[in-house]
């Protein structure tokens, strides 16, 4: 079987992660909801679903024929009358088989607090709506039930509040030992107000950063978006969670609340449509409208359309918000990469908790009011983390792969380049080469060639001395070695070319008994000529030891090469019988060398000495 | 102790010639010749000579295979090539085969006697160009991307050469047209010395040269493990 490639095995741990989260949510939430409930088989906590209830502004307990109505808790109904702040009282009978343990009361939720009282006396307090201040609470109570006012058989537990909100909601009540009851708390409180704190200040800190994030990159528009969206959620649940808010202040801070809810049904709606490549400026420009419109409503009328924004307004939103989660679900299913997929099933999750809330605070279903929108945004925020590290994985692999791409070419290109570079030499050698070769050519043509030509003509016409001809032909064997040694195509050193002309001129100058000194001062390492510039420089040394050899008769011979930085000095001096009486014979050999010095730009000179000649030879160098 | 020296060239007037010469001297003998490669090998091998005298030009056999030949049939005696021009790469073909020395063809008498009485006498010569073109073989074979020219940039050993130091310094100043007289008085050596140096570079050459062979016939897959 192929293994899986890396690209493959990434996307699945990241789905798999992403499900397995989101089941993990799912079973939270259940757990949650099982753990609420649990107590209710419990063999010792008992549920207490029947309760009588009554409107009054009395402190004390109305009496019993004052007009209570019995009714199932939780009692979750539309505000029965038309006043703003409505005061009641709600009673409710238990049995206490035994008084050994202490009792005690658990609301899992008080929303609007309230006075707690176990058979006519206050056992707890917990602030309520009144003409001052407006409450609502988003935890349950625990109350220890003084053991001293329980009395085996039926007890009564009061509680007398005040309400302004839209719907009456009052909740169940469980009564039962500290133990199950402590644990049941525990649970709630951690469900419904750690989570939630935890939730907002998650949302804030990652709204900041994201904006952060936004602001070093405006062009993310995206983020942007999720950012503020984030943060209007995370105000959101800090306005919903201020348990006590002054009457004074209640309109604005209602105003603040629908303002960010809304706000953030809003942005988001914007948000999915972007994220799934449907934006549509019209859809935007509608929806901010309506969204404003709202707020400007509420804040020119007040309380009286508090119902009307909650139950239509807000609701209202819910089209634009489906559009947007369709269209979300549609790209998810269309393009089903991994970052879509999350961001579905985030969607879908947030979905299912904001029905739910609708469901609960709308009262259409016969559940305790427990909200759990806040648990949606953590899972938003989770893929959007995820989103980010997707990407920010994706651009590292493709950093990773530009740079492995960008070595492939360079080293591509330096092979081509060596290539290149190496025809390119090839051309210079075969340049040099023929180069050479003409050189040659003109060489033998000019030197060797004629030279044995006019011998060959000399030889069949007049009867030669034999020294003679052995003279010429040496001549011509002796130009064609400095024509050999010259070359060097790729090796232009002149002075292993000279040590060669020296060497073999050593022997014959040896093997005739005549004294040779070669002098070379200040040597340098090497000294690079043009063949043709060189093979001047050989040709007028071997024509002045030619004729030295041919004519002066001499004894001893000097060749003194000095090697200054600008120039090459060479010297060739005789003890012969001097140059005056041997002119008329080497004419044409001095103007040889005379016009090679020339055409090399060197100074020749040919100077008698007190016993012999002196041929010198100066040639500048190039640098 | 007289020389015995044989001699393998097909040009009959240079044949005469050098018989001529080494029979002119009582310092030396001369034990026999031929006049092509087939000849030339049954005369190494029926002939034991001080020194043989091998044209490379033959008409049947390249004289580089007599060379060889020779060098290994007879490990004590001296092979000469004889060569027209002395250029470097006749002479350094056939030092690697085993030469230890060369004759220009158009050598004086003197000449000639002096170069084999030289070789027997454990030196060799050589001429700057030669020098120059070894030194190179060794820059160039035992490190591939020497550029030539550092041969006359760096006077001292830059690599790793089976040269020994001395060798090496030897070589170098014969490169650049130093005499042996000349570079004998560099280093406080006689000239004897400095040809006995150069008879041992071409050794080491013919040696180098014969790993090289069996480096590259082993890489080719020529030679087994």
């Amino acid at each position: 079987m192929r293994p899986p490639s890396l690209a493959y095995s990434v996307s699945s741990w990241a789905t798999t992660i992403m499900r397995n989260l989101v089941c993990l949510l799912l079973m939270i939430f259940s757990v949650c909801r099982g753990d609420a409930f649990g107590a209710e088989g419990g063999p010792s906590v008992t549920r207490i679903r029947q309760a009588e209830y009554i409107i009054s502004d009395s402190d004390t307990l109305p009496a019993p024929d004052a007009g209570w109505s019995a009714i199932n808790l939780p009692h979750h109904v539309a505000k029965p009358t038309r006043r703003e702040l409505v005061n009641y009282w709600y009673k409710v009978g238990f049995d206490v088989t035994s008084l050994d343990e202490p009792l005690w009361v658990l609301f899992p939720q008080l929303l609007s607090g309230g006075d707690v009282y176990v058979n006519g006396a206050l056992i707890g307090v917990k602030p309520w709506a009144n003409e001052q201040i407006q409450v609502r609470w988003y935890r349950p109570e625990l109350w220890l039930i003084p053991p001293l006012l329980l009395h085996a058989g039926s007890n009564e537990l009061e509680v007398r509040l005040g309400i302004r909100e839209p719907f009456t909601s009052f909740g169940e009540i469980d009564i039962g030992p500290e133990k199950i009851q402590r644990e049941t708390y525990n649970t709630l409180v951690f469900w419904e107000d750690t989570t939630a704190d935890v939730s907002t200040a998650l949302c804030l800190l990652c709204g900041l950063f994201i904006m952060v994030f936004w602001a070093s990159r405006p062009q993310e528009k995206l983020y942007g978006l999720f950012g503020v969206c984030v943060l209007f959620w995370g105000l959101r649940t800090l306005l919903l969670r201020t348990p006590v808010v002054p009457v004074d202040f209640f309109l604005v801070w209602r105003l603040a609340y629908y303002f960010t809810t809304a706000g953030f049904i809003v942005l988001i709606s914007i948000f999915m449509l972007q994220f799934s490549s449907r934006s549509n400026r019209n859809f935007n420009r509608i929806l901010i409208a309506y969204w404003l419109a709202g707020c400007a409503a509420f804040m020119l009328i007040g309380m009286p359309v508090r119902h009307a924004i909650e139950a239509y307004w807000l609701t209202g939103f819910l089209p634009f918000n489906l559009y947007a989660m369709v269209c979300l679900l549609r790209y998810a299913a269309r393009q089903p990469n991994r970052t879509a997929i999350a961001m579905g099933l985030a969607i879908l999750l947030a979905l299912v908790l904001s029905v739910h809330d609708l469901a609960v605070q709308e009262a259409w279903i016969d559940m305790p009011e427990i909200y759990l929108m806040h648990l949606g945004m953590p899972a938003f925020l989770l893929v959007m983390i995820g989103i980010l590290l997707d990407r920010f994985l994706i651009t590292l692999k493709q950093v990773e792969s530009v740079n492995e791409k960008l070595e492939i070419r360079v080293a591509a290109r330096e092979a081509e380049l060596k290539q290149s570079y190496d025809q390119l030499r090839k051309l210079e050698r075969s340049h040099a080469a023929t180069d050479e070769r003409h050189r040659i050519l003109q060489d033998m043509h000019d030197g060797v060639g004629s030279q044995l030509l006019s011998t060959l003509m000399m030889a069949q016409h007049t009867a030669l001395p034999q020294a003679t001809l052995v003279g010429l032909l040496q001549e011509c064997l002796d130009d064609m070695r400095l024509v050999i040694d010259s070359l060097t195509p790729d090796d232009r050193d002149l002075l292993p070319v000279l040590g060669n002309f020296r060497f073999r001129m050593e022997s014959r100058f040896h093997s005739l008994n005549i004294k040779f000194d070669w002098e070379n001062r200040n040597m340098p390492e090497s000294m690079e000529f043009e063949p043709d510039v060189g093979l001047n420089i050989l040709r007028i040394l071997q024509e002045a030891l030619a004729n030295i050899l041919k004519h002066a008769k001499a004894q001893r011979v000097v060749v003194d090469i000095t090697f200054e930085p600008d120039r090459l000095k060479i010297r060739i001096a005789d003890d012969g019988c001097g140059f005056v009486e041997t002119a008329r014979i080497q004419g044409r050999g001095v103007s040889n060398m005379r016009n090679r010095a020339k055409k090399i730009g060197g100074k020749f000179s040919i100077n008698p000495l007190q016993t012999g000649t002196e041929v010198s030879l100066e040639i500048p160098l190039a640098n | 102790m007289v020389t015995k020296v044989a001699i393998i060239e097909d040009n009959a007037e240079f044949l005469s010639r050098f018989r001529h010469v080494i029979e002119s001297s009582a310092d030396f003998s001369f034990v026999g010749s031929a006049v092509n490669g087939t000849d030339g090998l049954a005369l190494i091998n029926n002939v034991c000579a001080d020194a043989y005298l091998v044209d490379l030009g033959l008409p049947d056999i390249d004289g580089i295979e007599l060379i060889r030949h020779a060098v290994k049939l007879r490990p004590e005696c001296d092979v000469m090539v004889i060569t027209v021009f002395g250029d470097d790469t006749h002479v350094i073909q056939s030092i690697e085969a085993g030469a230890t020395g060369y004759i220009l063809k158009d050598s004086t008498s003197l000449d000639i006697l002096e170069c084999i009485r030289t070789l027997r006498e454990g030196g060799s010569p050589i001429s700057p160009m030669i020098a120059r073109r070894i030194l190179q073989k060794f820059q160039t074979t035992s490190e591939p991307a020497a550029v030539p020219d550092q041969v006359t940039a760096i006077p001292t050993q830059v690599t790793p050469t089976p040269l020994s130091e001395r060798e090496y310094q030897v070589l170098y100043a014969l490169s650049k047209g130093l005499s042996f007289k000349e570079i004998g008085a560099r280093y406080y050596i006689s000239s004897h010395t400095v040809a006995r140096h150069v008879k041992k570079i071409y050794r080491v050459l013919a040696v180098h040269s014969r790993g090289e062979a069996v480096y590259e016939a082993t890489k080719l897959g020529i030679l087994g493990q």
